[in-house]
């Protein structure tokens, strides 16, 4: 496996209003990694992730994007570098259809080639999608609305994908599809920084992972190591 | 001590409003005409901006349609104070006789007009206080439109576009700034009392109020009753003092002038909407001759009308962006504010 | 029932107008969820421009069109920097009275300085005519601007409905903060947005022109209250739904004031107020749908 550095975090604080959320986070993304960030409720792991973004303007620290310094990038411009986002409670475009949302996500495509191909190979990652492909995208499931937004993710062809908790609510064998899916999709050159609750299957696909605790990470290392840390297994996997 | 806060409270009052008497008194009989009328204006406007304060600052109502209710409370007052000649002879109304061959004192015209203000304005207020934000503000837009466009076009009973004159001049002194005090002493106490902070709860968010145990329609008719009754007296002051009256008067540019008072004195803000009426009032009057054109060293300079309006489009856009709160903000002037303040520059 | 059909035909020119002007008004409301008030005035700009390269530079009909569109844009940008960009974010009051200011100081500086007379607006030879069909008269201009409707119309669909453009301007209309990061640039959206809601009000001004023969200062002020109501009539947000609501207003309106007994024509304003508060009575969740369609 390469060891470039893919993403990031020096030190970075950040937060809302005049209350930091994040106290000097540091988080790194080789390429071709999939990387977790594991955490209770509310400790900030969807702060990190917007912060990454550019939705949040960090206080202080540093981010950097192969090789790039993308701490101010507003999140247009971080998007156009290659990171997508498939954000927490999903956010499709409710008032578009199915197509619409994907072609939305596909807005940094060039060509109408690059379109199709994308559409295709995302369709036939998510079968169901293709079938309710002109449906009004408010009107899904929950499970195809998480396929959508992961769907939508994937169609600007990242470099880089963050992931806000994709196996929330889902059934058991959704759980399945989106992990296998990150598993292809990581396969086939995209980075993935993925925030889950789900320890148990996160830490499956993953090879390295962070543990963040009131907006700090209080623990780190490879996936298989996490996995088999004491403190993890209670809190995290529910393991005594 | 207790005593002398006592004395103090119940001696504040007659001294206070003796000494306004007085400064009232010496300024009707010293000012000279134009200054006199300057005075007038600014207290009209007072009334206006204080007014419009309850609903636009506090309970976020925007409305712009006290136009209309200017207008309704405007012809009111003024089909009952005209003489009976110029109704009858000059330009021959179609109206009751009841109404023609009468012609009544200031105060019931006053309290008549505000009455029909208010019922208007609450008839207006009914289906749109169901709506929020820009469909409120859109409706009483419309309305004060329509209020417009019926008055030019019901020349019967209003004598159209043409308008009314030949009033007698009853506005003077002692009842714009008698009215006036009324209104700010009313809308300060209002502020303390649960009538007004249920207003300004409403104002801040409607949900919570409710949460609350806030009756919001029942409080939305009251902030809307008593506003628009204010302000039609406000606009039966205006017309006998300026002795006309015509529905253009009362378009969106009037409703825009007194907008922009509570804007710059700080919307939610009494003591603002005051100073906002100074300065709006002062001035409108400083450009009044470059509107009207006048004459330098022999060369005619040409009138400009609508450049107050202009500018103060400008300064309103300037001061939404660079202090969008005012000059108050949400507070109210007070002596030991001010003392405290001061004292404490003075330690810095 | 040749009166009624005469009527309707009247009423179309005006249809399409508010058709346009609700078309460019909902669209604006739909992306950034303000309630351009200038719209009128940026209406009124077209007009002149037109009228100017018509009349004064004499320059022919087809370019005095492309001008009166370019000065709606011009001042369309012109208030979206000075009247919107600085306040965005602060509430939709602020956003509410600086578009009011913009509308009020801008029809006013126009009666400064060319008065609030009315100025002859000519239409070209080739739209000067009727044609008779039965007891039915056809006007040629009706004609030319029903056909513009339809193609403005159509093109405006197509980019709305089909092109990255206008998937990008839905998307960002119901959620802005995750369209920006699909690398979609909101900040370049509003103004496209802005300029395409302002070309509209340029179509709008030349269908006035040549529609009534004549143009003045403050011919904004009513067309972009009754837009308003076209627009909320198709659920605001809705561009298909502004169109057919102002064809729906402007044909209802003109066959109002054809039965509306002589004396009480200037009543003919408080038509779309009575339909606004059917409207608000009958179905008011129509009035709160905000993103475009
Ligand atoms: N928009 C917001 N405004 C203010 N505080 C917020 C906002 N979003 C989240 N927070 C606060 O930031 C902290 C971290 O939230 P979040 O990053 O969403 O946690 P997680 O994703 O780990 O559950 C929480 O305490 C939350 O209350
Ligand atoms: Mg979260």
């Amino acid at each position: 496996m390469s060891t470039e550095l893919l993403l990031e975090l020096s030190e970075v604080t950040a937060g809302y209003g005049k209350m930091p959320v994040l106290h000097g986070v540091s988080i790194k993304c080789h390429r071709g990694e999939i990387v977790t960030l594991l955490g209770a409720n509310g400790v900030g792991k969807t702060t990190t992730l917007r912060t990454i973004l550019g939705q949040l303007k960090p206080r202080d620290g540093e981010i950097k994007f192969n090789g790039a310094d993308i701490t101010r990038l507003p999140p247009h411009k971080t998007a156009a570098l290659g990171v997508a986002h498939s954000p927490e409670g999903r956010n499709i475009f409710g008032n578009l259809t199915v197509i619409e949302n994907l072609r939305a996500g596909a807005h940094l495509l060039k060509t109408r080639k690059e379109l199709k191909e994308h559409l295709d190979r995302v369709y036939s990652m998510f079968p169901r999608l293709k079938e309710r492909r002109t449906q009004i995208a408010g009107s899904l499931s929950g499970g195809e609305q998480q396929m959508l937004a992961m769907g939508r993710a994937l169609m600007s062809n990242p470099r880089l994908m963050l992931l806000d908790e994709p196996s929330l609510g889902l059934a058991p064998q959704l759980v399945k599809l989106v992990a296998d899916t990150l598993t292809e999709v990581n396969r086939t050159g995209t980075s993935v920084l993925l925030v889950e609750q789900n320890a148990r299957l996160a830490l499956e696909i993953s090879r390295y992972g962070y543990v963040m605790e009131k907006g700090a990470i209080a623990l780190e290392g490879n996936a298989k190591e996490l996995g088999a840390n004491e403190q993890v297994k209670k809190v995290y996997l529910g393991i005594a | 001590m207790r005593v002398r806060e006592g004395f103090t409270a119940v001696a504040r009052y007659p001294i206070g409003i003796g000494l306004v008497v007085l400064v009232l008194f010496l300024l009707d009989r010293s000012l000279p005409g134009f200054w006199l009328t300057l005075f007038l204006l600014f207290g009209i406007n007072t009334i206006l901006a204080v007014s419009l304060n309850i609903t636009n600052g506090w309970a976020n109502l925007f409305s712009i349609g006290h136009g209309g209710i200017m207008l309704a409370g405007g012809y009111a007052a003024a089909l009952f104070t005209l003489p009976v000649f110029f109704k009858v002879d000059i330009i021959g109304l179609h109206l009751p006789g009841w109404i023609l061959n009468v012609q009544i004192p200031f105060l019931p015209a006053l309290l008549l007009g505000g009455v029909v203000g208010s019922i208007v304005g609450i008839l207006l207020a009914l289906p749109a206080l169901r709506l929020r934000g820009i469909y409120f503000i859109l409706v009483t837009l419309g309305f004060n439109l329509i209020m417009v466009s019926i008055a030019e076009n019901l020349p019967n009973y209003t004598n159209g576009a043409m308008g009314l004159r030949q009033f007698p001049l009853y506005t003077n002194v002692w009842w714009v700034w008698g009215i006036a005090f009324l209104v700010i002493y009313i809308a300060l106490r209002l502020r303390k009392s649960y009538i007004g902070r249920a207003f300004i709860a409403i104002g801040r968010d409607q949900e919570l109020a409710e949460h609350m145990g806030i009756n919001l329609l029942k409080y939305k008719i009251y902030a809307f009753g008593l506003s628009t009754f204010f302000t039609a007296i406000g606009g039966i002051l205006w017309v006998h003092l300026i002795l006309n009256l015509f529905p253009n008067a009362f378009s969106l540019a009037l409703v825009f002038h007194v907008v922009t008072m509570i804007v710059i004195g700080g919307m939610g803000s009494v003591s603002g909407a005051v100073i906002g009426a100074a300065i709006i009032t002062g001035f409108t009057e400083v450009l009044a001759p470059i509107e009207e054109g006048f004459q330098v060293f022999g060369v005619q300079v040409p009138h400009l009308f609508g450049l107050t309006t202009l500018l103060l489009a400008v300064v309103l856009i300037l001061i939404l962006i660079l202090r969008p709160q005012g000059i108050m903000g949400e507070g109210e002037f007070s002596l030991q504010g001010l003392r405290k303040r001061l004292s404490r520059s003075k330690a810095e | 029932m040749t009166y009624f059909i005469q009527q309707m035909l009247n009423g179309v020119c005006w249809g399409s107008i508010l058709a346009m002007l609700g078309a460019g008004y909902t669209m604006t409301f739909g992306i950034i969820g303000l309630v351009n008030f200038a719209h009128g005035e940026i209406f009124m700009a077209g007009a002149f421009a037109a009228y100017f390269a018509l009349h004064v530079a004499g320059l022919p009909f087809g370019v005095a069109a492309v001008l009166g569109i370019l000065g709606a844009i011009a001042i369309g940008l012109l208030v979206e920097r000075i009247a919107f960009r600085p306040v965005r974010g602060s509430g939709m009051i602020t956003l509410f009275i600086t578009s009011f200011a913009a509308s009020i100081g801008i029809r006013t500086l126009f009666v400064m300085l060319f008065t609030d007379r009315a100025k002859p607006f000519s239409m070209p030879a080739f739209l000067k005519g009727a044609y008779l069909i039965g007891d039915l008269f056809i006007f040629k201009k009706t004609i030319a601007v029903v056909i513009v409707l339809v193609v403005v119309g159509a093109l405006l669909m197509y980019l709305v409905k089909k092109t990255k453009t206008g998937i990008a301007m839905r998307a960002m209309s119901y959620d802005s903060e995750t369209a920006q990061s699909m690398g979609i640039n909101t900040e370049k959206i509003i103004i496209i947005t802005f300029i395409i809601a302002s070309a509209l009000a340029g179509v709008a001004a030349i269908m006035w022109g040549v529609s009534y023969g004549r143009i003045r200062s403050s011919m904004g002020m009513m067309p972009v209250v009754d837009a308003f109501i076209a627009s909320v009539i198709g659920g605001l947000g809705n561009v298909f739904g502004a169109i057919v609501g102002g064809l729906i207003l402007g044909i209802g309106e003109t066959l109002f004031v054809a039965y509306l007994p002589p004396e009480l024509i200037g009543l003919r304003t408080l038509f779309v107020w009575i339909v606004l508060f059917i409207i608000i009575i009958v179905k008011p969740s129509g009035l709160f749908r905000a993103n475009v369609k």
